[in-house]
């Protein structure tokens, strides 16, 4: 059970002269209470994977299941709901409890405004002050949540999130982690991102990707070991995992690597008065 | 990535037919489109076609693109033949007669003929966009429209507004898919229900597709400012498109041939 694809592949223009490949051969796994995240630089085809786990797109090769379920056409939409890139372009409501309640009333929700409701409650937006207001009036950090709301409304226990963080301020970064932290409670959540540092330390798988092709997949300590293949992708670990990689070619005893700085900053301290 | 070639869309490919001059391309469009509108006989219209045909091959752009125009026109052209061919109470003999509706021979032939001059105007002069780039398009749209600006027509800035709307074409397609798919994934349905409630479906697209829109017209005449554009008027060219003697040997030679089929055929 769970969010899986199996040898997923999808080529755009598929059959004609136009064709391009851009996924090929991706298994993935998602059980609910986890966050994967899917890396890689741009064009390697983690949009394409989202949308093919959203049911957006039919796969050219393999499957891609929600709790045994294909993912195709409507039947996806109650399963997996998905946060696009920049989602905030895509409201259009006069208020943005009336743009948070679009994705249930079009489910046939019995009550959209209850859901959307507690979507907005669940992204830490209080319904009262924020549903009667413009969302075309609302700060970065606070449209990006009502964006993420948008999609919670829809109820599904699969979340994808297309870079999630991006253009935020530091403020907004973190409100929109903390959501994701909270949702995971309840969802799998799969996080697409080219720069995925802010997400390791919470992330339990890591799906890297290079041209379409898996070059990892792993839980995050592997990934430190196969360094190499991710900066392949055009990936770079975060400084605080290089710090501790040279450290340890430098004579310090391997230890699990953290990326917690005080953590980091303790088995450096360590390590020194060990060496004296 | 998914959004398919535009009708008319600009296919960048090495040919003959893409190497000639914009303007000595669009002066064979006019002619050509004239020389459709004189000739009078199916013959005439099959030695268009042939013409047509050729240029298509030599431009090396898939004829299923130059051919893409005509299916948005489908309405038009039967329609067009319809009106032709059926008569109210006919008192004349008819091909097929059901009820008070008959089939007329003679109307079925010149909606034929009318339905294939109109194939023939969107093919022809789509090959005009699908071989010539944006800029240059409007380049030479610039270069004709010149002589009016002894009248003060802004030609410099009609030409830029048209290169801007050009370029801004597959932008605004793609980002209306994205639209599109983002409301599909909140559950939105385009393809249920009767014309209204379709109309009515594609305002959640609408209301945002306009409202990026205007956000980005506004980034970019900020941004045109910002590197000081002025207008048109006494503005240089880069690489600037000259006609050289094969474009002016093509335009008049081509030209020469239109007028000769429309007037002889």
């Amino acid at each position: 059970m769970g969010l899986s694809a199996r040898s997923l592949g999808y080529t755009y223009g598929h059959g004609t002269r136009f064709a391009l490949e851009a996924l090929r051969e991706v298994d993935l796994d998602v059980d609910i209470g986890e966050l994967v995240l899917i890396a890689g630089a741009t064009g390697s085809g983690k949009s394409t994977l989202l949308r093919l786990l959203a049911g957006l797109l039919e796969p050219t090769e393999g499957t891609a299941e929600a709790d045994g379920a294909l993912l195709s056409g409507r039947e996806a939409r109650g399963r997996v709901a998905i946060v696009f890139q920049n989602s905030e372009s895509q409201f259009f409501a006069e208020s943005v409890l009336e743009d948070v309640a679009f994705g249930p009333r079009n489910l046939g929700a019995p009550d959209p405004s209850t859901v959307a409701e507690q979507a907005l409650e669940a992204v830490g937006l209080d319904p009262g002050t924020f549903g009667g207001r413009s969302p075309f009036l609302l700060s970065g950090g606070e449209a990006r949540r009502v964006a993420i709301a948008g999609a919670l409304a829809m109820g599904a226990p699969y979340l994808l999130l297309d870079e999630p963080t991006a253009g935020l301020d530091a403020r907004g970064r973190a409100d929109v982690r903390e959501v994701i932290a909270h949702e995971r409670e309840r969802a799998g959540v799969v996080v697409v991102t080219h720069d995925p540092e802010e997400f390791l330390s919470a992330a339990d798988r890591v799906l890297a990707l290079e041209a379409g092709r898996t070059v990892f997949a792993g839980d995050v300590e592997q990934l430190f070991d196969s360094r190499l293949s991710y900066e392949a992708a055009g990936l770079r670990l975060p400084e605080i995992v290089m710090v501790q990689l040279l450290a340890r070619e430098r004579g310090m005893p391997p230890a699990r690597i953290s990326l917690e700085p005080t953590s980091v900053a303790d088995s450096l301290a360590g390590w020194r008065r060990a060496q004296r | 990535m998914r959004v398919p070639v535009a009708f008319g869309q600009y296919v960048p490919v090495s040919s003959p037919v893409h190497r000639l001059d914009a303007k000595a391309k669009m002066g064979l469009v006019v002619a050509y489109s004239v020389a459709l509108f004189t000739i009078d006989g199916f013959g005439g219209l099959a030695v268009m076609g042939v013409l047509v045909a050729l240029a298509i091959a030599l431009a090396r752009v898939p004829a299923a693109l130059a051919l893409r125009g005509v299916k948005a026109l489908t309405f038009i052209l039967l329609f067009t033949v319809l009106a032709h061919a059926l008569r109210w109470n006919p008192a004349t003999e008819t091909l097929v007669r059901i009820g008070p509706l008959g089939i007329d021979g003679q109307g079925l032939l010149d909606g034929l003929f009318f339905a294939t001059r109109i194939v023939l105007l969107v093919v022809g002069t789509s090959l005009l966009t699908l071989t010539t780039s944006p800029v240059q398009l409007t380049d030479g749209l610039e270069r004709l429209m010149r002589p009016l600006e002894v009248v003060r027509f802004p030609a410099g800035e009609v030409a830029m507004m048209l290169t801007i709307a050009l370029r801004f074409i597959p932008t605004t397609a793609q980002e209306a898919e994205k639209i599109v798919i983002a409301q599909t994934a909140r559950g939105a349905r385009f393809d249920e229900g009767g014309l209204l409630k379709r109309v009515r479906a594609f305002v959640p697209v609408l209301v945002p597709l306009f409202v990026n829109l205007f956000r980005r017209a506004e980034d970019l005449a900020s941004a045109m400012e910002s590197r000081c554009y002025r207008g048109g008027s006494g503005r240089t060219r880069l690489l600037p498109s000259v006609m050289r003697g094969l474009d002016w040997a093509v335009l008049c030679c081509g030209a020469t041939l239109m007028v000769g089929i429309g007037i002889a055929l």
